[in-house]
């Protein structure tokens, strides 16, 4: 990946999480009991703003530098966020690979797998008959997890090998756009978080009506759930572009 | 052949964990927590009641959320021990609370 594609995914994703977390300092720090709530947000937005302003101010010649590491801090929590959501939504997207190749229309992978037997071994077939989660067997989401990877690392190889003449931009968009989704994803799960956190620790009168306190609860959850949808429906849309593209190279091999 | 839960288990559970003391907590007339009406036991009032409810499900969604790095049913159990961890908290904050109430 370019440099700054890379640098653009990672300041894009830092980004949106530290909007996040001035979203969640607005909602600790907001007293709409003052009146408007409206009011209330911009009062509360000035005052940070001016003591910024006079911080900097004070600072005197390290705007510069304060600017550079903003940018680098940025950047850090994007790499973070990419490095920490693979993990994070490792379950979903292992179930999600399962059940895509368990459609029985995708039985030619078997023969595809069969052909690079010594690399693979078994891989798919256990990887297709063994359940994700066992309660008999806590270390079979690991196993599982390890498979879905070297299939994943496998048909992506595959295809970069095999794909001479083939224009794969459409996939490599979709593995940014999955890469992306997913820290952004990971950013508002965390949001929800802290939120939900907050609701279970909130001191008795923090919530101005039960419609407040139900919406303290169902706000996270939706930003929950609004983030593995993003997750699967970006994943599930990789699934079938990688299908698709492994099918025709096996096909064309094999013809 | 093992099937893996539906993940639909979730919002199942949270609507079963959170509904019974949702409706339970809005059916109560609202003066009565001016008033310190006991409707339950003595000393259990309607307003330490929605508290027990708004900790136990935000301790719930909390829990479904970090339960998902676990597979199968770890949104559902997350958010079990949420659910238990905030009654826990309400439950070990009440004896000071009455205390305050009885001053």
């Amino acid at each position: 990946m370019k440099a700054a594609v890379r640098f653009a995914e990672y300041s894009l994703t830092g980004g949106f999480f530290w909007l996040n977390v001035f979203l969640l300092l607005t909602l600790l720090h907001l007293d709409a009991g003052q009146g408007p709530w409206t009011g209330a947000l911009l009062e509360l937005w000035s005052g940070w703003l001016r003591r910024l302003g006079e911080a900097l101010g004070r600072a005197g010649g390290l705007e510069a530098l304060t600017t550079a590491l903003t940018l680098l801090v940025v950047f850090a929590t994007g790499l973070l966020l990419d490095l920490i959501a693979p993990l994070f939504f490792a379950p979903f997207e292992v179930a999600a690979f399962r059940r895509f190749f368990r459609d029985p229309r995708q039985a030619w992978m078997g023969e595809l797998t069969r052909r690079h037997g010594d690399y693979l071994g078994r891989d798919l077939e256990d990887f297709l008959r063994e359940p994700v989660f066992s309660w008999r067997d806590p270390r079979l989401a690991g196993r599982q997890r390890h498979r879905y990877e070297r299939l994943r690392a496998f048909l992506l190889a595959h295809l970069y090998t095999h794909a001479a003449g083939t224009r794969l931009d459409e996939l490599l968009d979709q593995l940014r756009l999955v890469r992306t989704s997913r820290a952004l994803s990971l950013s508002l799960a965390l949001l929800a978080l802290f939120l939900a956190t907050l609701v279970g620790l909130a001191e008795e009168g923090s919530f101005a009506s039960r419609y407040a306190e139900a919406a303290a609860i169902l706000i996270p959850l939706g930003l929950f759930l609004l983030s593995v949808t993003i997750t699967r429906a970006t994943f599930q849309r990789l699934c079938l572009l990688l299908s698709a593209f492994a099918y025709h190279i096996c096909r064309g091999e094999s013809g | 052949m093992t099937r893996t839960p539906p993940k639909r288990v979730l919002p199942l559970l949270i609507a079963l964990l959170g509904a019974p003391a949702f409706v339970q907590a809005a059916d109560e007339p609202p003066a009565a927590e001016d008033t310190g009406a006991s409707p339950l036991e003595d000393g259990e009032t309607p307003g330490s009641l929605r508290r027990y409810a708004v900790r136990s499900g935000g301790g719930c969604v909390a829990g479904a959320i970090a339960g998902t790095v676990v597979p199968g049913l770890g949104n559902a159990v997350g958010c079990v021990i949420g659910a238990v961890g905030g009654w826990l908290f309400t439950w070990m904050q009440e004896p000071e609370d009455l205390l305050d109430d009885d001053e």
